[in-house]
């Protein structure tokens, strides 16, 4: 029974983190078709400026390292992907991969390649005694705090005007502008939201791993990604959907492999992934916006 | 059964998208050696019969019989071995290679190998007339040259049936009356049945054995082209019907118009690419009246309203919008200057509620002075939608839709509003309703610019309007003295309907 709770918590951690990942890249991708594979050189920015505002108080840490985060996110929509709006889907892909590339060889220009160990709040390793389960602290902090950016997500998009012209310009972007909607702004807000997920993922995904190095963020990248293809491109349910559902099949693997099998977990991970999307190649989630005409 | 061998037939086909019914119970014959026109208005299904034809869209009903055999599932390559041919509205050349590679190319894929592909291209090509033309890269080539190597791409695999989408869609007025020798030169040398479709009327009414007329999924008429052209039918399809609302039809002018233009266009060119879409077209709006411009399909009516919006560039021209030149000011800057399009096909989004949609119309009243259109008041003029404020917009009907894009558009308070075929894919009550609204507000002193295909409406609504073809204005005037004018026709059609020429 204990083991079951375990495991339903450890899927909804570990889903919850592909969720934000996803959503990142999902809200990037709905409002200017870019896949942002930078978008994990924002955790890994992330990681960094708490390293290095460590010995400030707690809070200002946090908020400092929120705002820095949005600001290289601003700044690299700003010199990289504003230049490209025109652009095809290709080429807004490849700008992505130089900017990913780029911040990963500055980051080792200025701290080195090494991973350095970190820990911004030891307390998160301890284990806490809930209803006589020991569960550790950093598992119910990231579970709080995935659900609270979700919420306040939905909150951003579904009650704020810039949230509702996020939507509509992820739609339509034609018909916003004839609204009298400022798309530059509208996309600078997203990559602002994305640059504050990615802060989330980088508190969560640094206190898991226990260390920083220049190259941290491509893992997360590369799974969000697969999490926002499977729920369906274009759509943001769908990229939280799919974020929980490969967080679940990975705890699931977890628990069903036999053990000299589990270093290989990964294959397993992305083999279930390529079934499911041969049977759903829209993914979970279809997008009307996407279908072409012939 | 010997009539059927050699015929391409569609037997009582129909075909449904999402709830609206793009063909119904539609029957068609064409055989070998024969040409035959499929016209109708925008949105009336004839590009979806050509693509039932070809194995691009399966119907839900009826039957496609080539030669006699059941093809109605066949895939469009294996209907393309079968030997029918066709050609798109878009050519989509392949940019790279040269003329007589794409043509190969199409031969290759209708299965004959690379030599013989190659023979047969040689012989193509100088059947066509473009023998010097095939080693010039597809980039190369001027619009016209394109869209006929097109054509001959859809030869290459041989068609007993060749099927032409809009031929002389962007061609100039010579181009386009050169087409009916170079079909026919088609017919001669290659035997094979041609169904055209296409909106050029001389073009059509000088090349084709029979006509087929389509108008919202249905025949509503066929014969030879002089039957077709007496057809009050047909016209009424074209013109839209005499509307049954007796408020139109004795419309007083507009109440306040103030004799200095709003909104005046001059000499604007657009073209894009080669083709030329718009060739020096000057129209003006004066403040509280209500203007419409007219014109068939590919007129250069939408291209008239992406320019004043600022969606398309201009090459020539200017846009003068209340004293103030308008250059190279982002759409979302006219916007905010007080000019609001509701566009082609209403392009609500679909997938937020009508009360978010309503609320991306106001973004341009959080930065100005509130006065003007608030949502309150604008939902006055449309009570529907104040029942459905919650529900998603994509869950409305195509009325309701149309009524929501027209009251998005108001909300940004304009000075002048655009509408774009605000008719089109609507029932003939329901447009009442809507032009009922768009009359209400011209009266409370709104400014109106109305784009239609559907003419008798468009008159009916206006106090002037423009007729424009191929991208010129070819005529202008009060719009209760242009219903009667005898130029009318000529200007709308290229030719003169016989019935409406005797009377």
């Amino acid at each position: 029974m204990s083991e079951a709770l375990q495991y339903l918590l450890d899927a909804i951690n570990v889903g919850g983190l592909y969720a934000l990942m996803a959503l990142g890249i999902g809200l990037i991708f709905g409002i200017m078709r870019l896949i942002n594979f930078a978008h994990g050189e924002l955790v890994m920015a992330g990681a960094y400026a708490m390293w290095l505002l460590i010995d400030l108080p707690g809070p200002l840490v946090i908020i400092f390292a929120i705002a820095a985060v949005m600001l290289l996110a601003l700044a690299v929509e700003r010199a990289a992907f504003r230049p490209l709006r025109e652009a095809t889907p290709a080429t807004l892909l490849v700008a992505s991969f130089a900017v990913s590339y780029f911040l990963q060889n500055l980051t080792v220009m200025l701290f080195g390649a090494r991973p350095k160990p970190f820990a911004f709040a030891a307390q998160l390793a301890d284990n806490l005694l809930i209803g006589g389960f020991r569960v550790p602290a950093l598992q119910i902090v990231s579970l709080v705090l995935i659900i609270a950016a979700l919420l306040i997500l939905i909150l951003l998009l579904k009650r704020t005007a810039i949230g509702v012209q996020l939507r509509a310009a992820a739609q339509d972007p034609t018909a916003a502008r004839l609204s009298g909607v400022r798309v530059n702004r509208v996309i600078g807000f997203a990559f602002a939201v994305s640059g504050a997920l990615a802060w989330i993922v980088s508190l969560i995904y640094a206190a898991q791993i226990g260390q920083l190095s220049p190259n941290m963020g491509v893992r997360p990248v590369v799974i969000g990604f697969v999490a926002t293809i499977l729920g369906g491109l274009g759509s943001l349910s769908g990229a939280a959907l799919g974020g929980f559902v490969v967080g679940a099949i990975a705890v699931g693997l977890e628990a069903v492999l036999a053990s000299d099998l589990r270093p290989f977990k990964e294959a397993f991970l992305f083999g279930l992934v390529l079934f499911v999307l041969l049977l759903r190649p829209q993914g979970i989630v279809a997008t009307a916006a996407l279908r072409e005409r012939v | 059964m010997s009539t059927g061998e050699r015929l391409l037939e569609v037997k009582g086909v129909s075909v449904q998208f999402e709830g609206l019914t793009a063909l119904r119970a539609v029957d068609l014959s064409l055989a070998p050696g024969e040409i035959v026109g499929l016209i109708g208005p925008n949105g009336a299904g004839k590009t979806t019969l050509v693509n039932v034809l070809s194995g691009f869209q399966n119907p839900a009903e009826g039957k496609v019989l080539l030669g006699g055999v059941d093809v109605t599932r066949w895939t469009p390559f294996q209907l393309c071995r079968a030997g029918i041919g066709r050609t798109f509205q878009a050519v989509r050349l392949f940019a790279n290679f040269t003329v007589e590679q794409n043509i190969e190319l199409a031969g290759v894929g209708a299965g004959l190998s690379r030599h013989k592909a190659r023979e047969q291209t040689r012989d193509l090509l100088a059947r066509l007339d473009m023998g010097d033309k095939s080693e010039a890269m597809a980039t190369a080539l001027s619009y016209g040259e394109e869209r006929w190597v097109g054509v001959a791409r859809a030869l290459a695999g041989n068609p007993k049936f060749l099927l032409l989408d809009e031929p002389a869609a962007g061609l100039n007025p010579a181009e386009a009356a050169s087409l009916i020798d170079r079909i026919s030169a088609i017919r001669r040398d290659f035997g094979c049945g041609i169904l055209i479709i296409e909106h050029n009327m001389p073009l059509i009414m000088g090349l084709c054995d029979r006509i087929q007329v389509l108008a919202q999924g249905q025949t509503i008429a066929r014969g030879t082209p002089s039957e077709i052209r007496s057809d009050q039918s047909v016209r009424q399809a074209y013109l839209g019907s005499e509307s049954r609302s007796p408020a139109f039809r004795a419309r007083p002018p507009s109440p306040s118009v103030s004799p200095a233009p709003l909104l005046s266009v001059s000499e604007l060119h657009v073209a894009f690419g080669a083709v030329r879409a718009l060739r020096g077209v000057s129209i003006e709006v004066r403040r509280g009246e209500f203007v419409s411009v007219i014109g068939p399909n590919g007129a250069g009516k939408s291209t008239l309203m992406n320019a004043i919006l600022g969606l398309v560039r201009a090459q020539q021209g200017c846009i003068q919008f209340a004293g103030q030149l308008l250059d190279r000011q982002a759409v979302e800057a006219r916007v905010e200057a007080g000019l609001a399009l509701v566009p082609e096909g209403r392009r609500i989004f679909g997938a937020l509620t009508v009360a978010e949609n309503l609320e991306i119309g106001a973004t341009t009243r959080h930065r100005r002075d509130k006065t003007g259109f608030d949502i309150g008041h604008v939902l006055d003029y449309f009570p529907i939608l104040r029942e459905r404020l919650r529900s998603p917009a994509g869950k409305l009907s195509g009325g309701e839709q149309q009524q929501l894009a027209i009251a998005r558009a108001l909300l940004s308070s304009p000075q002048l509003l655009l509408l774009d075929e605000p008719s089109l894919g609507l029932a003939p009550l329901i447009i009442d309703q809507v032009y009922e609204i768009l009359a209400r507000l011209n009266r409370d002193g709104s400014s109106v610019l109305l784009i239609e295909q559907n003419a008798t409406r468009a008159l009916a609504a206006s106090d002037r309007t423009y007729v424009l073809r191929n991208g010129v204005i070819e005529l202008a005037g009060r719009s209760t003295e242009l219903i009667d004018d005898p130029r009318f026709d000529h200007a709308y059609f290229g030719f003169v309907p016989e019935k409406a020429a005797a009377l």
